[in-house]
C-alpha cells in the first residue's frame, strides 16, 4: 500500500523482538553449551538445521539458568527437535526427573 | 345536528388548531371543555383564549424541541463523518493488515505464531552473514562468533556475538542492528536478541551475546525477494543509556558530552533532572 507514494517507498519499520532481550550471561553458565553449537556449526558447513539440537539444549539451559523466560518449545520453533521433544513446557531436566 | 356535535368534540378531542379547522370548512370556534356548549345559531364564536394561548405554548415548545433535537443529530452526524474521514488510512491499514486484503502481509496476528515457526524443507537455503560496528565513544571490542548460518525459511536459528568491555569503567551500551537487503527487512524477525534494550558490560567484562532469529517463510510468496539468498544483519552498538522517559541519551557525563558539542568552556544551566 503506497497511499499516493511511489510504489516503491518502503514503509518498513524494524520491530522490537518478541520476547525482549536476552538477559547477559555474566557467569558464561550456557558457555559450553554454546561452543557445542558454534562447533556444530563448523561441522556442519554453518548449515543451521543439524544444529537445531544444540541450539535447543543452549536455550534450555539459560531456561534452566534463570537467563531466559521460560517458554513453550513450540513458540520457540523448536517443537519437534531433539530426543526430549515432547513439546511438554518445561525444561529437559524436568521432564525427566 | 347531533352528529355534528360529535364531529367538534372528537376535532376538540385531537387539538386540531383554528386554521385546520377552518381549511375543513368548520366555523371557527372555541371548543368547550366542561361546560354546556354554546348553541348559538351565529356562525362566528369568538375563540376561548385561554385554550388558544395553551396551544400555541404547546406548539412552541414541541418546536423548540424538534429543532433542539435535529440541532443534535446533524451536529452528531457532522461530528462522526469527519472523524471517521480523519481515520480512514488508519482504519484501511488496520484493516489490510487484518485481513491481508490488497497484498498486505498480515501483521497484526501471528507473525511469531507456532505454527509459522517451522522449517520449509526443500527451500533454498538464504545465507545470513553477520557483521558488527561500534561507536568510537564506545572501548568495547564486538565481534560475531560466527561468519555466516545458512537457514531455512521459517527455521529458527541462533548466532552469536562477543563483547568485551575494554576499559576500566561499567558502560552502557545500546546495540541497533539492520538488514541488507531492506526487501528482506519485512521477513526477518528476531525472537529474542540482545538489541533494543541497555546491556550493561562491567569493567573488563567479555560477555556472549546470542540472538534468536528466523526468516518468515512469506518470502517464498512475494516475488521481489525471490532472488535474495544473501543477507547481511549488521549490528552497531552505541554509547547509550534511557532516560527516565524511555529516550536514548549519551552514556557519558554532562561535561563530555557539552564538549562533545564545543560547549566544554562554557557554563551551562543544570539540566530540569537536577535542578
Amino acid at each position: 500500500m503506497s497511499f499516493g507514494r511511489p510504489p516503491t517507498f518502503s514503509t518498513f519499520q524494524p520491530n522490537p523482538p518478541d520476547r525482549g532481550a536476552f538477559p547477559l550471561d555474566h557467569e558464561g553458565e550456557c558457555k559450553d553449551q554454546m561452543m557445542r553449537y558454534l562447533s556444530c556449526l563448523k561441522l556442519n558447513s554453518n548449515s543451521s538445521t543439524p544444529c537445531r539440537v544444540e541450539s535447543k539444549t543452549y536455550l534450555d539451559c539459560r531456561m534452566n539458568k534463570g537467563l531466559m523466560q521460560k517458554e513453550d518449545w513450540k513458540n520457540l520453533g523448536l517443537n519437534n527437535v531433539g530426543p526430549e521433544s515432547t513439546g511438554a513446557k518445561g525444561t529437559v531436566e524436568e521432564r525427566e526427573g | 345536528m347531533r352528529p355534528y356535535l360529535q364531529f367538534r368534540e372528537m376535532l376538540a378531542s385531537t387539538r386540531l388548531g383554528p386554521t385546520c379547522r377552518q381549511s375543513l370548512g368548520l366555523p371557527r370556534s372555541s371548543i368547550n371543555h366542561g361546560r354546556p356548549l354554546q348553541r348559538s345559531m351565529s356562525s362566528r364564536v369568538e375563540p376561548d383564549p385561554v385554550y388558544l394561548r395553551r396551544l400555541q405554548a404547546n406548539r412552541l415548545r414541541s418546536q423548540t424541541s424538534n429543532n433542539r433535537t435535529l440541532l443534535m443529530y446533524t451536529t452528531a452526524v457532522i461530528f462522526v463523518a469527519g472523524g471517521v474521514t480523519y481515520a480512514a488510512v488508519p482504519l484501511y491499514r488496520m484493516f489490510c493488515s487484518a485481513t491481508g486484503f490488497a497484498g498486505t502481509p498480515i501483521t497484526a496476528i501471528g507473525k511469531f505464531a507456532p505454527d509459522r515457526l517451522v522449517p520449509t524443507e526443500g527451500a533454498n537455503r538464504i545465507r545470513v552473514r553477520f557483521n558488527s560496528n561500534i561507536s568510537e565513544a564506545l572501548p568495547w571490542t564486538f565481534t560475531p562468533q560466527q561468519k555466516y548460518v545458512d537457514v531455512l525459511p521459517g527455521e529458527t536459528s541462533l548466532a552469536f556475538y562477543k563483547a568485551k568491555n575494554n576499559s576500566d569503567k561499567d558502560i552502557i551500551g545500546i546495540a541497533t542492528y539492520n538488514v541488507t537487503p531492506d526487501k528482506i527487512g519485512p521477513y526477518f524477525a528476531k525472537v529474542e536478541c540482545f538489541c533494543f534494550e541497555e546491556q550493561k558490560l562491567l569493567a573488563g567484562e567479555e560477555v556472549d551475546m546470542p540472538l534468536l532469529f528466523f526468516i518468515d517463510k512469506d518470502i517464498l510468496d512475494d516475488h521481489s525477494a525471490n532472488g535474495v539468498t544473501d543477507v547481511v544483519l549488521s549490528y552497531t552498538f552505541f554509547r547509550a543509556r534511557r532516560n527516565k522517559q524511555g529516550f536514548l541519551e549519551p552514556d557519558a557525563s554532562e561535561e563530555v558530552v557539552e564538549a562533545s558539542k564545543g560547549f566544554a568552556g562554557y557554563e551551562n544551566a543544570p539540566k530540569v533532572e537536577d535542578r
